[in-house]
């Protein structure tokens, strides 16, 4: 399997994965961490559940698109705290998600559609 | 928090394991923003709603994960999917067979009315293990000398070839002693049963449902019709009813036994099975008793042909299970072999395929990077460098 097609398998990335992975691109978050900036990134739109959460986490472990950081935590966080960053493989496929939607959007832009006005 | 953490036990315990921890901190965390006169009932809720749905989901990631990894698995080798495949195959039927056989022996009630008074009567030698049919005249005997039964009728069982309209049939059937049917206690689903004054003219035949649907399309008119038995003549008198069968479902038709003044000649001739309903208010432990001082009364009358001949009585179901025990026993064993086996075989696949999920992660990523290499060696770089550029690369688009 070439390097396209372990990515491509993965798409479409449910919503809640896409806003993981863009919530770890910037840095090594943890759990309830993601779940903040996630509702900040989306003015609220978005009130992502801990099961929802940790659902999503499970799976994107086992996908190999994040990855647990074992690195020292600052001395006064919870120690029930996990940290989780983004892979490499974890990059390509937000990018070729990123890709797939800018796409869609492009071709319905292409057929005259405009996006819906607040 | 401690209702959550009940709550938490409705996922997989492999998942709660590793996130146990995360997910009541992430919780409590969440709840904390809550506020208002109502908290608690919102915090009651709100786990039912975050647990419910995603315990669920897990179960059911789980559950593809590993059917996914289990048929992956099985694809590249596939003289190892054929073996499982067979010994699962396997397995099934002989479970299904032994079952059957055993619902037949053991549980299925006789379809006899009262069928815990039925017994079978057996001959037996006290020096010899083991039993033996019975000879006419000790039928006779045992029948006019004892009163614990309310009825008893022999048998045995031939083959013979039906002629009837169609063509020739080759049949398992029984010829009875006129007492016999109406003992079992089971009335004709049209016509009757052969009677002694019957039995003195010969040459009447009982039909099974199955014989009578498959060789007489079911005709209610059937009695009376003439057929041929191993070339001689019989007449329908009666057909049984669909769930009637004696001995055994094999057998498809009666006819009538009749015992001739020189069948009882030779006492040493054993080729009768009997069959007798208990009166009522009387055990089969009286019965027993009574058949035990018949045999000692007929061993004194008899000393040459009847030494140590006593009699063995068996409920019929006893019968049955004495005779098919062993057989059903070794069966079962057998399909045990067979289902541990089919078990272990199953398991196989998963296990093969049940790597610990950063495993597999790891593996995804080395095949992922390998990939990259292959396709343009240049642009290799280690995970960290690959997060670094698309630190550098976001940073310029924004830039620019």
């Amino acid at each position: 399997m070439n390097d396209r097609e372990l990515v491509d398998e993965l798409l479409p990335l449910p919503p809640a994965t896409f806003h993981i992975l863009l919530a770890l691109l910037d840095e090594e978050r943890h759990g309830y961490a993601i779940i903040q900036d996630i509702e900040a990134r989306t003015q609220g739109e978005l009130r992502m559940s801990a099961g929802t959460l940790y659902r999503s986490i499970a799976r994107m472990v086992e996908q190999g698109l994040i990855a647990e950081v074992s690195k020292r935590r600052p001395a006064a966080d919870d120690p029930r705290r996990r940290y989780y960053r983004l892979t490499p493989f974890g990059t390509a496929v937000a990018r070729a998600e990123m890709r797939r939607l800018s796409e869609l959007v492009r071709l319905a832009r292409a057929r005259g559609l405009k996006p819906e006005t607040a | 928090m401690r209702f959550y953490r009940t709550l938490l036990h409705l996922y997989p315990a492999a998942f709660r394991a590793e996130y146990c921890d995360e997910l009541s901190l992430a919780f409590a965390e969440r709840m904390r923003e809550l506020s208002g006169p109502i908290v608690s009932a919102m915090i009651i809720l709100a786990a039912l709603a975050d647990v419910i749905p995603n315990a669920i989901g897990v179960h059911w990631d789980f559950l593809r994960q590993d059917l996914v990894y289990a048929a992956r698995s099985l694809r590249r080798t596939p003289g190892f999917t054929l073996t499982v495949v067979l010994v699962v195959a396997l397995g099934v039927g002989a479970n299904t067979a032994v079952f059957s056989l055993a619902d037949f022996v053991f549980v299925r009630p006789l379809p006899y009315p009262h069928a815990d008074r039925l017994l079978k009567l057996w001959q037996g030698d006290t020096e010899e293990a083991g039993y033996n049919e019975v000879s006419p005249a000790n039928y006779r005997d045992w029948k006019a000398m004892t009163s614990s039964f309310a009825g008893m009728g022999a048998y045995w069982r031939r083959a013979a070839n039906l002629v009837s309209a169609s063509e020739p049939q080759r049949l398992e059937m029984v010829r009875a002693t006129p007492e016999l049917l109406p003992l079992l206690g089971v009335a004709p689903l049209i016509g009757r049963f052969f009677t002694t004054e019957d039995a003195a003219a010969g040459q009447l035949i009982v039909l099974s449902y199955p014989l009578w649907q498959s060789r007489f399309g079911g005709d209610p008119n059937v009695i009376g019709t003439s057929v041929r038995l191993d070339g001689a003549p019989h007449t329908v008198i009666g057909v049984m009813p669909a769930s009637f069968q004696f001995p055994d479902r094999s057998v498809e038709a009666w006819t009538s036994l009749v015992l001739h003044e020189d069948a009882f000649a030779d006492r040493t001739d054993t080729f009768l099975e009997v069959v007798a309903r208990l009166r009522p208010g009387t055990s089969s432990e009286q019965a027993r008793r009574e058949l035990k001082v018949v045999s000692a009364r007929l061993e004194r009358q008899y000393p040459k042909e009847n030494k140590h001949i006593r009699t063995l009585v068996l409920g019929l179901r006893e019968e049955l299970s004495e005779r098919a025990r062993l057989l059903v026993l070794a069966l079962c064993g057998a399909t045990l072999c067979i289902l541990l086996l089919c078990r272990g075989e199953s398991r196989e696949p998963l296990s093969r395929a049940g790597r610990p999920p950063r495993a597999r992660a790891r593996r995804t990523l080395r095949a992922w990077r390998r990939a990259r290499a292959a396709a343009a060696p240049a642009r290799h770089r280690e995970p960290g460098d690959l997060v670094r550029r698309r630190h550098r690369g976001s940073r310029g688009s924004r830039g620019g």
